[in-house]
């Protein structure tokens, strides 16, 4: 096992917000998380990488229990959030240069990186210069530069229009597929979920409990029209439907 | 170059000329107010006199500008770091402004003597205010979410300064800046007016003792023109500096 969260539990100002959480990730596998909004699956992913305290359960990294994942993941947001003044080379080497390995081996795997994202001609542009889209590229590239094996994104699409999501799906699946990394994912829209994850851990209205974990079972790249893609949709919207009817 | 970049010069002129006639028009005596055709004569008959009294107060004011930046960087890391700190230096900060500089200016030449010194600490006094406030200020504002970034990657407290607080607070520091190097002439001058042998400010006693109205006048003039440039070399500065400051069209992806 990659990651084993075990039965995480928080309060925050007296109102229990994660209620037992557990939740597991095997080596290389693609793992997300859905869940009514405002649910508590970004506080979830707060205790892991260390941003948030927790009250209770454990945390166990490589077999290993840690405090939390500070140092150990690769973490990624909704936003962007390439530094202003640093150009797309200049984000993407942000990684090395914090880790002290900036040489000429990190620089040349940057730039293969970048030509993978298809930003090669981009390099020396600040990020003010250039589309949402290309901009979240960049962004994971810079996140698969920090060279951990674990990678933890927060609605990575949420921010981008339907089509360049639809775009950039397919390079959230080569994170695990390409880069052989293991991909700890929260989203909202239940087809990217479908579309990426081994495996579809459903959260509950607050306090966050586990509701239901799916295994998907289709061979990737998958297709959105497939029919048993469509049941596990309607299946998980559903649920997902009853948790928000139940939670308020 | 841009039209627009003439405006100013346009109406300087304009006000020269109005400024000119009327003087002519009503007969002022010279003595009360020169015209500029009369302050310009005095420019170029006293061109090295007004060149080296202003050579003294340039280098008052920059070594005034050098030492606020000296004094600013330390005070705001400090202040930053350590909230008690923070909390110790804030009002004397505060006061160090809510006292007229004037009222310093004799002290400081009592203790400092008629040096370049006492000049360069009015200067200093007035121009590290609003460069220290507006550090501490950016150091502060660094967006949380870049600075979380950082910090769970495993980076230190000082990387986290370096690559993310200190870039961020630099156009704060650069609007600080801009707000001191204009208001960086006063500290210099009074500091002349009370004691020095030197300066554009001792000039200006002197020339007003003898009633030699156009000398002060251009020795005004030629301390605005220090603080505009000052202003603009600023601007400048923060133009290279900070190329991701400007605006430029968005670059749109094709296909």
């Amino acid at each position: 096992m990659k990651l084993i969260a075990r039965d995480i539990r928080k309060e925050m100002n007296g109102l229990l917000v994660l209620d037992g959480v557990s939740v597991q990730l095997d080596e290389g596998e693609f793992v997300t998380v859905v869940g009514p909004s405002g649910c508590g699956k970004t506080t979830f992913f707060n205790v892991l990488i260390g941003l948030a305290t927790y009250d209770g359960g454990e945390i166990v990294y490589e077999g290993r229990g840690v405090e939390n994942l500070r140092g150990l993941v690769a973490y990624m947001q909704q936003r962007d959030l390439l530094l202003p003044w640093r150009t797309l080379m200049g984000n993407v080497l942000i990684g090395p240069e914090i880790q002290g390995e900036l040489n000429g081996e990190t620089l040349t795997r940057a730039k293969e990186l970048l030509s993978f994202f298809r930003l090669d001609s981009f390099c020396d542009m600040y990020p003010s210069q250039l589309s949402g889209g290309m901009r979240q590229r960049a962004a994971l590239a810079r996140t698969l530069m920090f060279g951990k094996d674990l990678l933890l994104l927060d609605e990575p699409l949420s921010a981008l229009d339907a089509i360049t999501r639809r775009k950039l799906q397919s390079y959230l699946l080569a994170l695990s597929d390409r880069f052989g990394k293991s991909v700890l994912m929260i989203t909202h829209d239940v087809e990217e979920a479908l579309l990426l994850s081994d495996r579809i851990y459903v959260f509950s209205a607050l306090p966050a409990r586990v509701r239901r974990v799916i295994k998907v079972e289709m061979e990737k790249p998958r297709s959105i029209a497939d029919r048993r893609f469509l049941e596990l949709k309607e299946e998980i919207l559903d649920e997902l439907l009853e948790e928000v009817q139940n939670g308020s | 170059m841009d039209r627009r970049n003439f405006y100013p010069v346009f109406i300087l002129l304009a006000l020269i000329a109005v400024w000119e006639f009327l003087v002519r028009l009503f007969e002022v005596p010279s003595y009360i107010l020169p015209p500029p055709s009369g302050i310009f004569q005095t420019f170029a008959v006293n061109f090295s006199l007004l060149l080296r009294h202003t050579l003294v107060t340039l280098e008052e004011i920059l070594l005034g500008i050098i030492l606020a930046l000296a004094l600013a960087f330390p005070l705001a890391l400090v202040m930053f770091f350590r909230k008690s700190l923070e909390r110790a230096f804030y009002p004397l900060l505060i006061a160090s402004q809510a006292i007229p500089v004037f009222a310093l200016a004799p002290l400081f030449v009592y203790w400092f003597g008629y040096s370049i010194l006492s000049k360069v600490l009015m200067a200093a006094l007035i121009v590290f205010f609003p460069i220290t406030l507006n550090l501490l200020q950016g150091i502060r504002d660094a967006d949380r979410d870049l600075v979380d970034l950082l910090w769970v990657a495993g980076a230190t407290k000082w990387q986290i300064l370096w690559k993310i607080r200190f870039p961020w607070a630099l156009p704060f520091l650069f609007a600080g800046l801009k707000i001191g190097v204009s208001v960086s002439t006063i500290g210099a001058v009074i500091g002349e007016w009370v004691g020095s042998e030197e300066g554009l400010g001792y000039l200006m006693l002197h020339a007003n003792a003898q009633l030699r109205i156009s000398l002060i006048f251009a020795s005004i003039l030629i301390l605005s023109a220090i603080g505009l440039a000052l202003f603009y070399g600023v601007e400048l500065l923060e133009r290279a500096l900070l190329p991701w400051k400007r605006r430029d069209r968005k670059w749109e992806e094709k296909g």
